[in-house]
């Protein structure tokens, strides 16, 4: 029995954005180990290759597994829900995670776009209870809008339910 | 009389002098090992000597000036505190921003017969603290009443603060812990374990410091007596550290008092450092019962609290609010002191295809040692140790389980202690469930939930509750009031 996620996706751009960010990643790797064997070469010879190439090639797999395959597993889990009582998150790859936050509990709420996000038109929700922080990233930017106001005035309306 | 701006008691001067003195006493050590080795040529000159009574001095005239800069006082529901010689400091520290407040009285304090005062605020991270250093006794206790807002500190009412809480009438409850349970306390409070293993490395060092040929003879006896004399050893040690965590748990809690009046709470306790601590029952996030192996055998419990803010009381993060009582007393003790928690539960049990899960979970890491050992020779310690693992497993499958009434959810887990979270909902920040992807084949899922804790939030976790718990739950914190 699986957890299904609610209603509400995220972007499929997400995807995207995802994707280029492991491309990124794989390029800085790419790059750290052309720039060390081309140092290694020219310069100091005296330079260890295994480890260095072992990590490498570690790294920059995870970077080619976050660039193909995790994001569309990522946006299969990915859903949200909010209404008058709660926020409903759900997320994951291999452990799907559910979070339940109600509204009265809800301290604040912001929206931010880094800039790739910025490129696809899309914005990331912060939501914050006293101690923990939860996020709904990759929402278009005018319902992400849309959703903080809403969410700030349903969690100042439930005030006097503390 | 506290609503004018006033002074702490003058031995703030010597207080603050032994703390920085204190501070300063490695680095001195330090530098006149090294005076002592570069300046043998110079005839050992006393010049060192003197630099350091310089700043012995310097430190003096500061702290000096510290206290007649540092001024108190109570007004307008806060404590405004100005300090600072050249650049002046203001705080105000409203009444309903603190989250607790603790009196304590280290050895120093208690020779001269004062007593400090700690204020701990809600907030950012920055400043959340917050000490005067050096108060009559009276004194600090009526700025206590003040700021826990239990009292009016008038000039009229001052007199009577001091004589303590006896002439208020609102009810009260008391818990004393006498010597007998304090001495069983310390025999169950499991410090055992990181106190011997401080004695096994004392131990081993002083081995350094043995010229090698008493040591051959002690290997050749040793050897001579062979395995009895080193379980003898060991069993040595094992007492000792078993003794000196006893020392170490009654120097925490020793003549241990529990006090309810009203809203608040004001626990008592401790053999050289006295520690007053006074909490408003509002500010509990949640009740914790945990009950230790051994403590569990002899039908023993404790009973901790979760706070906003305040707790840098404990060293381990938590509230004591009872140190051991016998588990049949619980529902009395929690009807006593915390009323909000004295609730009738039977937990929902885990399901039976969660074990195979737990047992799996415990032996896991026997497993791997047992895999290492075929590479090194320690693979019959991992097959020693999985049957431990097994127990373990099965132990913490029957432990855990949950309960939910109208206001109030139960969770039972367990690590090696048995801890039993009673929480509101109210005070749940939020919820949380976990799956993966054996958990789905299984139908079982984690379930766990948030509460305001120090340093900012704890969560507490159940694994492989029924698949069909989620919607209980879920359905249970989400619901209109």
């Amino acid at each position: 029995m699986t957890l299904t996620p609610p209603s509400n996706r995220i972007e499929k751009k997400a995807g995207t954005v995802w994707r280029i960010q492991g491309l990124i990643y794989v390029i800085f790797y790419v790059v750290l180990v052309v720039g060390y064997v081309l140092l290694r070469h020219f310069l100091w010879e005296g330079l260890p290759f295994f480890i260095i190439i072992v990590s490498s090639v570690f790294f920059g797999l995870i970077g080619l597994l976050q660039m193909l395959v995790i994001p569309s597993i990522r946006l299969i889990y990915w859903g949200y829900d909010i209404n008058e009582q709660d926020i409903d998150i759900q997320h994951g790859i291999i452990i799907i995670k559910r979070t339940l936050i109600p509204m009265n509990r809800i301290q604040h709420v912001d929206t931010e776009h880094g800039p790739i996000m910025r490129l696809f038109g899309l914005s990331t929700l912060n939501i914050a209870t006293a101690g923990t922080a939860h996020k709904i990233p990759a929402l278009k930017m005018d319902t992400a809008r849309a959703l903080r106001k809403r969410i700030s005035n349903l969690a100042s309306l439930s005030d006097d339910d503390v | 009389m506290m609503s004018n701006y006033q002074r702490q008691h003058p031995l703030m001067i010597l207080v603050q002098f032994i703390t920085h003195v204190k501070s300063l006493v490695l680095p001195i050590i330090f530098g006149f090992l090294i005076s002592s080795i570069t300046g043998e040529e110079s005839g050992g000159s006393p010049i060192y000597l003197y630099i350091v009574l310089g700043i012995f001095a310097v430190t003096l005239v500061y702290d000096v000036f510290g206290w007649i800069f540092y001024r108190y006082a109570l007004k307008d529901d806060a404590l405004n505190v100005k300090s600072g010689v050249f650049i002046k400091k203001r705080r105000h520290i409203k009444r309903a921003r603190i989250q607790a407040t603790s009196l304590e009285a280290g050895l120093v304090h208690r020779a001269l017969g004062i007593l400090s005062l700690r204020v701990e605020t809600a907030g950012s991270k920055m400043e959340t603290e917050f000490k005067l250093a050096a108060l009559k006794p009276k004194n600090a206790k009526a700025i206590q009443q003040y700021l826990e807002g239990s009292a009016e500190v008038d000039d009229a009412k001052q007199g009577s603060v001091s004589s303590d809480l006896n002439q208020d009438n609102t009810p009260r409850e008391q818990f004393e812990l006498d010597n007998k349970m304090l001495l069983i306390a310390g025999l169950t409070s499991g410090g055992i374990g990181f106190v011997f293993s401080i004695v096994g490395f004392i131990f081993s060092q002083v081995f350094i410091f043995i010229p090698d040929a008493w040591l051959d003879r002690f290997y050749d006896s040793v050897f001579a007596l062979s395995v009895f004399f080193i379980v003898l050893l060991v069993v040595l040690l094992f007492i000792i550290s078993w003794i000196i965590s006893i020392f170490r748990y009654a120097s925490r809690f020793a003549f241990f008092t529990l006090l309810k009046q009203g809203d608040e709470l004001i626990i008592e306790r401790g053999l050289f450092v006295k520690k007053t601590l006074r909490l408003k029952q509002h500010r509990i996030q949640a009740v914790s019962v945990s009950e230790g192996l051994l403590r569990q055998m002899f039908k023993l419990a404790t009973i901790e609290l979760e706070v906003a803010g305040g707790s840098e009381y404990e060293t381990d993060f938590k509230i004591t609010l009872i140190p051991v009582f016998k588990r049949h007393q619980i529902q009395a003790l929690l009807t006593k002191f915390l009323p909000d928690y004295a609730i009738n539960f039977t937990l929902k049990p885990l399901p039976k295809r969660a074990l195979r899960r737990y047992i799996i979970r415990a032996s896991l890491p026997f497993i791997v040692v047992i895999i290492a050992g075929f590479i090194t020779p320690y693979a019959w310690l991992g097959f020693l140790l999985l049957p431990v693992s097994v127990c373990l497993g099965y132990m913490r499958y029957q432990s855990g389980g949950f309960y939910i009434d109208h206001n109030h959810l139960v969770q039972r887990s367990r690590v090696i202690a048995r801890n039993t979270v009673i929480v509101q909902r109210r005070h749940m920040q939020s919820m949380h469930f976990y799956q993966t992807i054996f958990q789905r084949f299984r139908r079982l899922l984690t379930t766990a939930f948030t509460v305001m804790s120090s340093p900012s939030h704890k969560t507490f976790q159940l694994k492989d509750i029924d698949f069909d718990d989620f919607q209980t739950l879920s359905d249970w914190y989400i619901r209109e009031k």
